[in-house]
């Protein structure tokens, strides 16, 4: 078969946006593994409620406003989840053995799921797009869709500002610090705890943007949690566990071979990543861009 | 005078009393056990908008006939199992259903795989399974038996109609795109034979199979859009239809080519894609709640209305899948007071070849294969002055009688798999 030019830039910016918010989803979840050394199942939960409470914060506040404030309100409240649970559970539990913290996160999973379900119940919730976003816009003579755009410009956004962040300010170096040597960041005279539920917050509003940007363009739905999380630490694995360049690069690879594998073996397209994780698992552990021992940010 | 106006009292009240037991012996001796019916679809995930709409049309079936009282006093009850959109659980609720609850009927289920499975559990137990939203062609073909039995339209139906409605229209490159499990590829297969005969100069130039759950269309829709087809037939079911449209039209698919997607005219979608809602694009569906114009379609949507208000749900407009569950629940009713039994082999004498009379006409109970006969209309959606949401316009009705597979291919059907 052979495939024009302008399917091919078609299927690279369909998996572009697809990469953006797989890019979202396991920064969250690499960070919290890199400075925490905790496996979260539970990220995909946030990612949930992130979409649910879009449909909430969307229909409260209507048109083209709420829809923005969407944006803003949603991944803070998810945060603010996330530094509850930290605080009153997690920090419990990080001396203890791996296999409990697993337990506890897994264990998340099922009550925010029950939660989500009580709350909002089990009917059909749609977040609307405002009228100028729910068209499609041309590039390079290809039509596309003008939120897919968006999504693709709000995942590099993400990625400068987790840069700089990591990068340029006090908070990054600790955190990178944390990631080489946990007893460090205490010898500092930081105290960790606070680290961990900066950090934790940080993820888990990352895990809620990542619902909120796409709840306008899917269904919203129970079970769109355990969807997306197994794909999302795929990708973290690939690019290396605690590393976010990691993340966006395995996001990336996770986006193009899903869009470019429809084109070739539409049934298997979802297969590649996990396949190409189970290589990457056997071959290189650390990941792609992860070192042979400590796990970097 | 005193004592005696007391006893008289006394006497009076005792032979009222005697009166009332009297009366009400012989009714509650004769106020047997409930007639139950064991309903096993998907009540939660992302099904479940649909149907629990279908449990109301079975529940209003069977107040009404259990108000009218029942069948000699006996009432229907119905008991509810969710069976989360699994053919596995579906099948662990059926084995329940019957050896624990001890149900007379099972009934359901929304996801075509869970259908065939408690349809061959049926089978074995010999127990009546009226299926209400499963549209897999092979449930009443070359998997079908004595026990299985469909108020609802059979993809090969609803497939075959499409196909000859769009065989009508002047597009010749087409497109095909659906959810990769049993009902897609049974609406794709049934599409094409439609197809084929109505234009034989159609042409398929492509498909694309999206795995079940995937929400995110974005790159099957960037390559449908690249390969301009004149029309796409979107082969969806159940929770597809929401993301799917929304999708497209953030890809402006509908601007570019025609489109066709059979229950996306579900006054349902409508309501819930509202600006995302298609109008331009081809639907079809078996039943409207504003055609045809008939009484008994008028006063059936006033039944429901109220039912649904006084249950303190309103609904104002009933879709298909009500009228598929009111419609089995129908069936099976019919079939006992014809039969004045609730025993399987009375009522399956009873079922076969029935016909009632419904909000879309007269439905018949097919004796071979249990297949209902109803018509399915196709058109196209558009916005109509007085109408609180897009409907549709110029509506064609399939010939159902030439579009349903005959006794005799149903006969080979089910040959070739033995």
């Amino acid at each position: 078969m052979i495939f024009s030019d302008a399917m091919l830039f078609a299927q690279f910016v369909s998996g572009l946006s697809r990469a953006m918010i797989l890019f979202i989803m396991a920064s969250g979840l690499t960070l919290v593994f890199g400075v925490m050394r905790v496996i979260n199942f539970a990220h995909g939960s946030f990612y949930m409620m992130g979409a649910y409470l879009a449909f909430t914060a969307t229909t409260l506040l209507a048109g083209s406003f709420g829809f923005w404030a969407a944006f803003l309100i949603v991944p803070s409240l998810t945060a603010v989840l996330g530094g509850v649970v930290e605080v009153f559970l997690l920090r419990r539990i990080y001396e203890k053995e791996h296999l409990l913290q697993m337990l506890l996160t897994f264990g998340l999973v099922f009550v925010f799921s029950d939660a989500v379900r009580m709350i909002w119940g089990v009917d059909l919730r749609m977040v609307s797009l405002p009228s100028y976003m729910a068209g499609s816009v041309i590039v390079l003579g290809h039509q596309f869709p003008a939120y897919h755009l968006f999504i693709i410009g709000l995942g590099g956004a993400i990625a400068v500002v987790m840069w700089l962040m990591l990068n340029r300010t006090n908070l990054g170096k600790l955190m990178r610090g944390a990631a080489e040597h946990r007893e460090m960041v205490g010898l500092l005279g930081y105290p960790a705890n606070r680290l961990f539920t900066i950090v934790f917050m940080m993820a888990t509003f990352l895990g809620g943007l990542a619902g909120a940007t796409i709840a306008p363009a899917v269904r919203i739905s129970l079970g769109m949690d355990t969807e997306i999380i197994a794909e999302c630490f795929t990708v973290a694995i690939i690019g290396g566990l605690g590393n976010v360049w990691g993340a966006l690069l395995g996001a990336l690879i996770a986006g193009m071979m899903y869009s470019f594998g429809i084109l070739v073996l539409p049934q298997y397209a979802m297969a590649f990543i996990y396949i190409l994780g189970g290589i990457v698992i056997v071959v290189r552990p650390n990941g792609l861009l992860g070192k042979s021992s400590p796990v970097k940010v | 005078m005193e004592f005696k106006k007391r006893f008289f009292n006394v006497c009076l009240v005792g032979i009222v009393l005697a009166g009332l037991i009297i009366l009400a012996g012989p009714q509650t001796g004769r106020c047997e056990a409930p007639i139950k019916i064991g309903m096993i679809d998907s009540y939660s995930g992302a099904t479940s908008f649909i149907t629990k709409l279908a449990l109301s049309g079975w529940q209003l079936a069977i107040d009404e006939f259990n108000a009218k009282g029942g069948l000699n006093g006996r009432k229907i009850e119905i008991i509810t199992r969710d069976d989360k959109f699994k053919a596995d659980e579906a099948l662990a609720h059926a084995r329940e259903l019957v050896l624990k609850e001890n149900v007379d009927f099972l009934a359901g289920t929304i996801n075509s795989s869970a259908a065939l499975a408690v349809s061959e559990f049926a089978k074995t137990k010999k127990k009546i399974f009226m299926v209400h939203a499963a549209y897999t062609h092979r449930l009443t073909g070359e998997l079908g038996h004595r026990y299985v039995f469909r108020s609802c339209q059979s993809a090969d139906i609803v497939g075959q109609s499409g196909g000859a409605f769009a065989g009508s229209k002047p597009y010749k490159k087409w497109y095909i795109i659906g959810d990769d499990f049993e009902l897609g590829h049974s609406l794709a297969d049934n599409f094409k034979k439609g197809l084929k005969k109505a234009n034989p100069n159609a042409v398929i130039v492509g498909e694309s199979w999206v795995k079940l759950g995937e929400t995110d269309y974005t790159p099957y829709l960037s390559s449908v859009m690249a390969q301009k087809p004149d029309a796409v037939f979107g082969c969806f079911g159940g929770a597809s239809h929401i993301p799917f449209p929304k999708q497209a039209k953030m890809f402006g698919l509908f601007d570019k080519v025609a489109y066709f997607h059979y229950w996306l005219a579900d006054p349902l979608f409508a309501q819930v894609l509202k600006e995302s809602y298609p109008v331009g694009a081809y639907s079809g569906l078996s039943y409207f709640w504003y055609y045809p114009e008939i009484p008994a379609n008028k006063e059936f949507r006033k039944r429901y209305v109220d039912y649904t208000t006084q249950k303190g749900d309103p609904q104002q407009y009933p879709g298909e899948g009500v009228l598929a569950g009111y419609s089995g629940a129908r069936f099976l009713i019919e079939a006992m007071l014809k039969a004045k039994s609730a025993r399987t082999e009375d009522v399956i004498k009873a079922l076969e070849g029935l016909t009632i009379q419904t909000a879309s006409g007269p439905q018949t109970m097919r004796a071979y294969d249990h297949q209902v006969l109803a018509p399915v209309f196709w058109g196209q959606i558009a916005n109509v002055p007085n109408y609180p949401f897009p409907i549709m316009k110029d509506i064609y009705t399939a010939h159902v009688k030439e579009i349903t597979p005959t006794c005799e291919e149903i006969v080979a059907a089910r040959k070739d798999r033995k």
